[in-house]
């Protein structure tokens, strides 16, 4: 395992874990027909996908996302529920890079009836995948379900519950006002609204404050929700902070809302929650799923550990060297867990520990040149 | 330790006066050199002296996990930040200027330059107008004046700049002023640290 990138010794402990908890790997192709996306773009986070044309003549799109298309296969029922997970590549434009990526994602979906525990399971395995990846994380949660209801509460219509929403994944509490200009909001209200821009803090400590702001039965529900999860996984909710500046991107999700961050990535490496919205809009309005997954789009760059050397030991021949000492040696050096490369020339353009030379029928070291 | 981006020139030494109030003081700032990063060990702070127009570029990718941008900035990039605080400082607004007497020529595409493309597009996207952009850096108010554009989108603080070239506002697109931004991954590492600086920082304004 020593010689597996970081990205490769996450997946096989994700695999590990995920397996552990009844989970099945599920794998799929990396095409579906374009007017499947076209169908469901609400559900995407962007509407650039790359398509090409059959030989049939059908329009054909490289994957932007992986969940549309476990959902659509899906043979779960309420009674017998699919626990996946996958390591896919999904294909979207980088906001950063200005041009389309291949990312890698490794995610888990829960299909079925979602019960209390199986919403405390996924979070629990979403919080275990970012201890895999590092030990300093952090998994936000949040609940749509839960701000839906106080939008209807306060009778908010589609516009001012978009721009509520954009003042509060920005912390932004200056604009409010401006957004509010015009809108016959209570006082009170725009005091509420602001109490839950200002929440941040372990769910823990939190919930009795989501508790206490509820004003109706489904700010009430989300909130038992919640508090169910600190309840299921008592000490393992330890790392889960509430924070409603997380809010939905895409229209995926309704249900509780998480995204995990560690140290120093300035970005969330996983991103999951509860999406019934997208069983609904697929006919399939008995079912609900929650899942999460975990992307490897920059993260790579932090996971990354240094090496100062790409090669152990370099061996140098020439026309005169013994052809078999010369695979000898190799294949002793490389046996002994070395990493190994015979050279005819002196390397230059990678960094090696050790270089050594055959000559005629002896091994000699090689002062290094440097 | 916090990192703080600050804008460099005026606006960067109004807002490094207001934190050494609040007690984030960094005495080497003071320092005549080209130094571009300060740290003081006792209070955990390092400021990174930026271009103003990449402060928000440096916190969205964690470089900096505060810092304090125009919201003119962060309109351009959409950076994808907490904007924490309204600073009330450098005050000013997105305008469409023109040269004085301009009428427009409905026959033509208004020809715009300015440094703003992105704020541009959208105002004239809101306004169902096609437009053509000259992506210009500097001395914006040259362009009208050359005919290289129309009209030009920019910054207005007091107007002098617009005056002396024979330029006047047409149309305001959005007032301006200096945000106090946190990257959204610090944010939650940092929280408590972040927050007193907030809390300061918001006393420190309603006390002006």
């Amino acid at each position: 395992m020593t010689n597996l990138k970081q990205e490769e010794k996450v997946w096989w402990q994700l695999r590990d874990l995920y397996e552990r908890y009844g989970y099945k790997n599920h794998r799929m192709s990396k095409f579906e027909e374009y007017l499947f996306y076209a169908k469901n773009i609400k559900f995407l986070e962007s509407d650039q996908i790359i398509t090409f044309t059959d030989f049939d003549g059908k329009l054909m799109a490289l994957k932007p996302d992986v969940a549309l298309s476990i959902i659509k296969n899906t043979k779960a029922t309420r009674a017998a529920p699919e626990k996946l997970f996958y390591n896919e590549k999904v294909y979207r434009v980088s906001k950063q890079a200005g041009q389309f990526r291949e990312i890698s994602q490794i995610g888990l979906e829960y299909i079925g009836e979602v019960t209390r525990y199986a919403t405390a399971e996924v979070i629990k395995l979403a919080l275990k995948s970012l201890e895999v990846i590092q030990e300093d994380y952090i998994l936000n949660i949040s609940h749509m379900g839960y701000m839906k209801a106080f939008f209807d509460h306060i009778e908010a219509d589609y516009l001012l519950r978009q721009n509520l929403l954009s003042c509060l994944s920005r912390k932004n509490r200056s604009e409010l006002d401006k957004v509010l200009g015009g809108t016959a909001l209570a006082e009170e209200s725009v005091a509420h609204f602001k109490e839950f821009i200002g929440l941040s803090g372990k769910l823990t400590d939190c919930v009795y404050k989501v508790k206490a702001l509820a004003v109706n039965k489904a700010m009430q529900e989300a909130a038992a929700e919640l508090e169910s999860i600190c309840y299921t996984l008592g000490a393992q909710s330890e790392r889960i902070i509430l924070d409603f500046s997380l809010v939905n991107e895409t229209g995926y999700y309704n249900g509780v809302l998480f995204h995990g961050f560690i140290k120093n990535v300035p970005r969330a490496v996983l991103k999951g929650g509860r999406y019934d919205n997208l069983l609904a809009k697929m006919d399939k309005e008995e079912l609900q799923a929650i899942g999460f997954a975990v992307y490897f789009d920059g993260l790579d760059r932090y996971l990354k550990v240094p090496y100062e050397y790409m090669i152990d030991t370099v061996v140098l021949y020439d026309e005169d060297s013994d052809p078999a000492l010369l695979n000898e040696t190799i294949e002793h050096l490389a046996e002994s867990g070395q990493k190994v490369r015979a050279e005819r020339y002196f390397p230059v353009d990678y960094k090696y520990k050790e270089i050594i030379k055959i000559e005629k029928n002896t091994v000699t070291e090689v002062n290094c040149i440097d | 330790m916090i990192n703080i981006a600050l804008p460099k020139g005026r606006l960067g030494d109004q807002v490094y006066k207001l934190f050494s109030e609040i007690g984030y003081d960094c005495k080497s700032i003071y320092e005549d050199n080209r130094k571009l990063v300060f740290e003081n060990k006792e209070n955990e702070v390092r400021y990174l002296l930026i271009k103003p127009s990449d402060v928000s570029v440096y916190v969205e990718y964690g470089a900096a996990d505060i810092g304090v941008v125009g919201k003119d900035v962060l309109l351009e990039t959409g950076s994808d930040v907490y904007e924490l605080l309204d600073l009330n400082m450098g005050k000013c607004k997105v305008c469409v200027a023109a040269p004085n007497g301009y009428t427009e020529d409905e026959d033509n595409v208004l020809r715009v330059a300015t440094k703003y493309p992105h704020i541009a597009k959208s105002y004239y996207d809101s306004k169902n107008k096609e437009i053509e952009i000259v992506r210009l850096n500097g001395s914006i108010e040259l362009a009208p004046i050359l005919g290289l554009s129309d009209v030009i989108v920019d910054i207005v603080e007091t107007g002098t700049t617009l005056q002396e070239n024979n330029l006047s506002v047409r149309e305001e697109i959005i007032p301006i002023s200096t945000r106090f931004i946190a990257n959204k991954s610090s944010y939650k590492f940092k929280t408590k640290e972040i927050n007193e600086m907030l809390n300061k920082l918001a006393e420190a304004i309603a006390d002006d």
